[in-house]
């Protein structure tokens, strides 16, 4: 049996999980939380101010075109190298996935708001959010918990290398050998440029040695 | 060498009757997504409407002041940081603000589905000339809005009206007969935008048609 879906859903922003990801940037997620299937959407604070309030990347992977709206205090975005500064109500777009982004926060509680999806193409949940998933169980070492978590995330996409190589990363770490020298292989059959990141990954130091590891 | 990015302040952006068409100003194409923003509490900053043509999710953020939602019947306070997301297109959704200067960001599209802009934003566009009283320039509208969405059956009614306001009876008839053979409901004969076909005898033959149809659904 499954359990009907109510028609709507409401939360503040303050009372989603946060996650801190890395350089202060702390994840809000929303399309997580709702379950939105037709586009993406988070929120973003800052552990402290200066902190990253949209983390540094592109979107040339994605495809995606984003919108991100400064949703209280203020912000600094960094766009191509040209600095735009935003104050809450602002929002600014960028149509092109190439554009390498970043921005810090002005002010304690500085919160952005990120939409994204990919023109011409159905929305497709993307990968990296199981991989922030499970970033606060791999800092507790609960291993059981990461791993359910990124087997929750193939299920709808059975064959995303990144995910199937961070799934081996965290067996790697929970003394898993087999299954992440498996779920390695797999990843690296897929795309192997994986092989030279595992070369020199350290989550893979106790299965390096073993037979069937990507040279 | 033009920027790849705009940036918009929805405190100062120009509205249309408290609609800033976001999807439509940036040229966004993955996704639809629209701001609403009202001076005076008590104002409607979300029409009240549901999705059911479009299939869309929709998720509201409320951006500054403060609004009350109603969802599918139940009232939803929502101070600014609420977010509200809509998933079943039936729901019927609304807002108001209880706060002065009131701003709501919205955003939607159709689950595994590639997003493609909705013939609501033709429609809405023209509706407004419309209110404006520049029934010429609304006609140009709704028929921008038929050509690109042919079976659509608002933007053909509503392109008879104004042909049928601009004594253009011809046009308007052949367009009138088009929207009740795409399914449109309303009673013609209630339109005061049609008032100057009501004694021709082909309207009433259509609004006689459409009665039955009516009657039978």
């Amino acid at each position: 049996m499954t359990a009907r879906k109510s028609a709507y859903e409401v939360a503040h922003v303050d009372d989603l999980d946060a996650i801190p990801v890395s350089h202060g940037l702390v994840w809000r997620p929303v399309r997580r939380r709702f379950d939105v299937r037709a586009f993406g959407v988070n929120a973003y604070t800052s552990e402290e101010v200066g902190g990253q309030v949209v983390e540094e990347h592109t979107e040339s992977q994605l495809g995606h075109e984003e919108i991100y709206l400064v949703l209280r205090g203020s912000a600094t975005f960094t766009l191509d190298g040209e600095q735009v500064e935003l104050d809450a109500g602002s929002l600014v777009h960028i149509a092109d996935p190439d554009v390498k982004r970043v921005a810090l926060s002005h002010e304690p509680e500085t919160t952005v708001f990120a939409l994204g999806g990919k023109p011409g193409e159905a929305y497709t949940v993307s990968a990296w959010e199981a991989m922030f998933a499970a970033m606060p169980a791999v800092r507790r070492r609960d291993w059981d918990e990461a791993i359910r978590l990124h087997h929750e995330a193939l299920l709808e996409r059975p064959d995303h290398p990144a995910l199937l190589y961070n799934l081996a990363c965290v067996e790697a770490r929970a003394g898993r050998s087999i299954d992440a020298l498996a779920h390695l292989q797999r990843a690296v059959e897929l795309d192997p440029k994986w092989a030279a990141y595992a070369r020199t990954d350290t989550d893979f130091a106790s299965i390096r040695r073993e037979p069937g590891f990507p040279v | 060498m033009s920027r790849s990015w705009t940036v918009v302040d929805l405190d100062t952006a120009e509205h249309r009757r408290g609609w800033i068409p976001l999807r439509e100003l940036l040229d966004v194409k993955a996704f639809g997504v629209n701001a609403w923003s009202v001076e005076n509490a008590g104002d409607p900053v979300i029409p009240e409407h549901d999705e059911r043509q479009t299939g869309h999710e929709e998720l509201y953020v409320v951006v500054r002041g403060h609004a009350r939602f109603s969802v599918a019947g139940d009232d939803l306070d929502a101070p600014p940081g609420t977010i509200v997301f809509v998933r079943d297109p039936e729901a019927r959704r609304g807002a108001v603000a209880v706060e002065p200067t009131t701003i709501v960001l919205s955003a939607g599209a159709k689950p595994s589905s590639a997003f493609t802009p909705s013939p609501w934003e033709w429609n809405a566009r023209a509706f407004q000339r419309y209110q404006d009283g520049d029934y010429e320039a609304a006609l140009i509208g709704f028929r921008e809005g038929h050509e690109r969405f042919p079976a659509d059956s608002t933007l053909i009614y509503n392109l008879a009206c104004m042909e049928a306001r601009l004594g253009r009876r011809d046009e308007a008839i052949v367009h009138l007969r088009g929207a009740f053979e795409l399914g449109a409901t309303i009673d013609p004969l209630e339109d005061d935008d049609l008032a100057s076909l009501r004694d021709d005898s082909e309207f009433v033959a259509i609004a006689r048609e459409a009665g039955s149809r009516r009657e039978r659904a």
